[in-house]
């Protein structure tokens, strides 16, 4: 790899990418081609660096689309806890704020004043637009034809960074919000899942919704100070992907996007914490009219993004687990105790932490029984290697699954990104050799490490009866709706 | 003219900025006949990273059950069967299986390369199977299960009643969910295997498709050799006597029907459901129905403008079309807060009286379509979304349109055509309308006149 300033995306193992064309970088307002990568689908990927900071990646495609998505380097983390914990500072902004503002950016901008009219505008050319508030990212995406990319990127460029903030307008948006958080709020499935982020981040996954007093009060300078620390070059990135010139766009996101004056202004930078103590369970139940069946749904600690080894392995090991009829959560609860169906597994993993979720349904009064054979199926992990076979066919379907979500190139630019987003593309430009490298040693390294049966937190989903206000403990006003009862 | 103030423009912007020109676009799907006589509709793709095969099987109408433990059989018969589409996934090869319109589709896809062993795997599922009893009888359990899972859901019983009323209570579209239950519990082995040689004996009932990189010659030389390899033989049949698919709606009723009320003191916020019938994929207005839909649906669409933006009564809505051969309806859903229902009503039936009565703008019509093409490109990026882009066609034991033909098809749509298509669905004198509400019965007691039982 050919060093240069700023050489945001981090270091590449020798070898594993090639480097096909490097250009040094120009002085003045122009952007800097820092490197030519490819990526594991084959394609040129161009490294660029705008004059102000804001760094863009573009891969060349033959695709009949054009993905264009600019992420920020923020999320709901940054916001005063909905759920009071120690991890978390008290003094964030508004919870919701994030959210909110990600609303407004469709809103009203400089040059569309009137409200949804950029979003008029933008269909009107057939384009597709999308965008989502997660605890540690923002992410606003246009999906467009090649030939419009002359009209879109000046589009695009005008909802991140040309939105207006039009009291009066906001009221629509805020309405809008909380419906929103109303409707996912009344499943099931979604408490669950937050009342486990609860337990293992002390974090609501409600968090990004806000309060509906937060909500409330926003005001359109809470907005705009939030627009002001976060949107800041240093803090963004631009993905593009489809069949463009990657210079021509590169200038085109220059003479916009490179406008956006450089700041340091002081802001919270924080990051999902795990809130598990050495040998620490938790466990909450959650009853709801609407589960036909009980869900039990348990999570560990899972590597950051930052550990590639462990992650591949905790790929290798969550595919394993509960991907798949053969799987070995399917064939021992399913197939064999027929305690269990719809075991699923998934892991995710942020900037210091990560996620390794196990979940499924079963009969009711056996929540308990299920839960004690899964954990048993998933300790074996930590002290049985598995089969070479079995290793190197579940590498194979991850491998095969990772290269089927590269054809489609918004999926592309959401993976590359979200991994440039901290600084280092190598897991997702050496994703397979990152997986290949796994050993049966590393998988029940991995699993001792994370998947302890002393520490992790579960969620018991019942069939029941909402239990009434009185009964309902640390309730939280989120969205002016009462959670289903919880009991820890 | 538009609502909207001019694009932004980029003059200054180097041209420098437009596509590279590398060829992109996939070519035109192309109908042939297999050697044993199954028609097939091959389609070559620019995409050189995988390939996809689609099998589109027979299915007696209205025999959800038996076709709910036919495809149960076809992939989880034994558990030969189960490891066999396991190893084939740690060779990139994915399977999978859904209804199109009165069909089973079986999909494979898999690295470019590998057509010949999609065929392969598709004949292993389809020959007839050394099927385990209690396999199938634990099959048919989860089926029970999962059938009264379904049964507990407040818009279950909506749905169903909403059916019956839109295609008349004998109708195959309109079998309930009790029914398909009674049905698995009749059911025995040899009924599904006797559907399944049924199907089998006559090529010339199933369909293929497929899309590679690879000429449609090839593709047609590589699927007639596999078909010769597995035996699957044609010609030696007597007259072709196709299966009974689904027939159309039976009834011819026009207005607005008697709306269906359910109390469910569980739902905390009104569902509330709308349907028409509508033009089938077969029917020379599906085209102007397409635009119809993009004028309503969407985040631009007058649905999300009248009840999101303008009322603020929910933050999503669904719609549904349904075309099962020449039987087909659309439907609206959304859920709203029991003490805004009688707003949310008004608000709808608005939509559809503007839908009938003004004139769309060209502006709308305009963007309308570009939608559609758009979505079109979107939903074709890959040789398996080809294949599923083209199954709403051969679901319905039509032709696939090439794109450039339902391009044309779209643009030629007027605003005339759509006020009558609109008419058509909308208008209480031709069309046919129902409405379902589920709440708790404190809410359906206030409803307004009109909607109150």
């Amino acid at each position: 790899m050919t060093g240069t300033s700023g050489a945001w995306y981090g270091t590449l193992p020798a070898g594993r990418t090639t480097a096909i064309q490097t250009t040094q970088p120009t002085a003045g307002r122009q952007p800097i081609h820092l490197q030519t990568l490819r990526t594991p689908a084959g394609n040129p990927l161009f490294v660029y660096q705008l004059s102000n900071g804001h760094r863009v990646l573009i891969e060349q495609r033959p695709s009949e689309l054009v993905s264009l998505r600019t992420f920020i380097n923020t999320g709901s983390v940054n916001e005063r806890p909905v759920l009071p914990s120690r991890l978390y500072s008290p003094t964030g902004l508004p919870s919701g704020i994030a959210h909110l503002d990600e609303h407004c950016h469709f809103l009203t901008t400089k040059n569309f004043p009137q409200p949804n009219s950029w979003t008029g505008a933008l269909t009107q050319e057939g384009a597709w637009y999308n965008a989502s508030t997660m605890a540690e990212m923002i992410q606003h995406e246009i999906l467009l034809t090649p030939e419009s990319l002359n009209t879109m990127i000046p589009m695009h460029h005008e909802s991140v960074l040309g939105l207006s903030y039009v009291a009066p307008h906001l009221i629509q948006e805020k309405r809008n919000v909380v419906n929103e958080a109303r409707e996912y709020i009344s499943k099931p499935d979604w408490q669950i899942c937050n009342r486990l982020w609860e337990l293992l981040f002390e974090r609501s996954a409600y968090q990004n919704l806000g309060k509906v007093s937060d909500v409330d009060q926003t005001r359109a300078e809470d907005l705009q100070a939030f627009f002001d620390m976060y949107y800041t070059p240093d803090n963004m990135l631009t993905t593009v992907s489809g069949n463009v010139q990657p210079a021509a766009v590169a200038m085109a996101l220059e003479k916009y996007f490179g406008t956006n004056p450089p700041r340091r202004p002081q802001r919270l930078e924080q990051n999902l914490q795990i809130a598990l103590r050495e040998n620490e369970v938790r466990h909450a139940t959650i009853w709801d009219p609407k589960l036909t069946k009980s869900q039990v749904s348990l999570a560990f600690p899972a590597p950051a993004l930052g550990n590639f080894r462990d992650r591949a392995a905790m790929e290798i090991i969550a595919n394993m687990l509960g991907q798949g009829s053969s799987s070995l959560l399917n064939q021992r609860l399913e197939e064999q105790l027929n305690l269990a169906t719809r075991v699923s597994t998934h892991t995710s993993s942020f900037k210091q932490s990560g996620i390794a979720n196990i979940q499924f349904k079963t009969e009711h009064g056996k929540e308990k029984e299920a839960l004690a054979a899964a954990l048993k199926v998933i300790q074996t992990l930590s002290t049985q290697s598995v089969s070479p076979q079995h290793l190197e066919e579940t590498k194979k379907k991850l491998i095969y699954g990772f290269l089927r979500s590269q054809e489609i190139s918004h999926e592309a630019t959401m993976m590359a990104g979200s991994e440039a987003l901290i600084g280092n593309l190598d897991y997702y430009l050496n994703y397979v050799q990152r997986i290949q490298s796994i050993t049966p040693q590393d998988l029940m390294r991995v699993a001792q490490q994370y998947l302890n049966p002393r520490r992790y937190a579960v969620v018991f989903g019942v069939h029941g009866p909402r239990p009434t206000p009185a009964s309902i403990q640390d309730q939280t006003e989120l969205t002016g709706i009462a959670f289903r009862g919880y009991q820890k | 003219m538009s609502m909207y103030p001019p694009m932004i423009t980029a003059t200054d912007l180097p041209q420098h900025a437009l596509p590279t020109g590398a060829p992109s676009v996939s070519g035109k799907p192309q109908q042939t006949l297999l050697v044993n006589g199954c028609p097939a509709v091959l389609q070559a793709s620019h995409h050189r990273a995988t390939s996809s095969l689609s099998i589109y099987l027979p299915v007696p109408s209205g025999q959800e059950a038996l076709r709910a433990l036919w495809e149960k059989t076809l992939f989880s018969g034994s558990e030969g069967t189960k490891r066999f589409l396991e190893q084939a996934t740690t060779r990139g090869i994915n399977v999978a299986s859904h209804m199109s319109g009165s069909r089973l589709l079986l999909n494979l896809d898999g690295p470019a390369g590998q057509e010949a062993d999609l065929l392969r795997i598709a004949m292993s599922l389809l020959q007839p199977a050394a099927v385990d009893p209690n396999t199938f009888e634990r099959n048919r359990q989860k089926l029970i299960q999962s059938a009264q899972t379904h049964l507990q859901n407040p818009a279950t019983p909506l749905s169903s009643r909403m059916l019956q009323r839109l295609y008349g209570e004998s109708h195959p579209c309109a079998r309930t969910i009790e029914e398909t239950l009674i049905d698995l519990q009749r059911l025995s082995l040899a009924d599904v295997m006797g559907l399944h040689q049924q199907v089998m004996a006559d090529p010339r009932n199933i369909r293929m498709a497929m899309v590679s990189a690879l000429p449609p010659e090839s593709q047609q030389g590589i699927l007639n050799q596999g078909i010769q390899q597995s035996g699957w033989q044609g010609g030696r049949f007597g007259p072709f006597h196709p299966m009974n698919l689904f027939p159309p709606a039976q009834h011819n009723f026009v207005g607005r029907s008697e709306p269906i009320l359910l109390a469910n003191e569980a739902t905390e916020r009104a569902i509330v459901y709308r349907a028409w019938r509508a033009p089938a994929i077969s029917d020379p207005d599906y085209p102007t129905f397409c635009v119809i839909r993009k004028l309503m649906e969407n985040s631009s669409g007058l649905f999300f403008r009248r009840l999101r933006s303008d009322a603020g009564l929910v933050y999503s809505t669904e719609q549904q079309y349904s075309s099962v051969q020449s039987a087909a309806h659309y439907r609206f859903s959304a859920h709203i807060d029991g003490d805004k229902l009688a707003k949310g009503l008004d608000v709808l039936r608005s939509v559809t009286d503007e839908m009938i009565h003004q004139a769309v703008p060209a502006s709308d019509l305009q963007r309308a379509k570009k939608q559609i093409l758009f979505e079109a490109k979107i939903q074709t990026e890959t040789p398996s979304q080809v294949n599923d882009f083209n199954s709403r066609w051969l679901g319905c034991d039509l032709a696939p349109l090439p794109m450039r033909e339902f391009e044309a098809l779209i643009q030629r749509v007027t605003p005339q055509d759509v006020r009558r298509v609109a008419a058509r669905m909308f208008h209480p004198a031709s069309g046919f309308e129902v409405t379902g509400i589920t709440a708790p019965r404190a809410v359906l007691e206030k409803l307004p006149p009109g909607y109150a039982r």
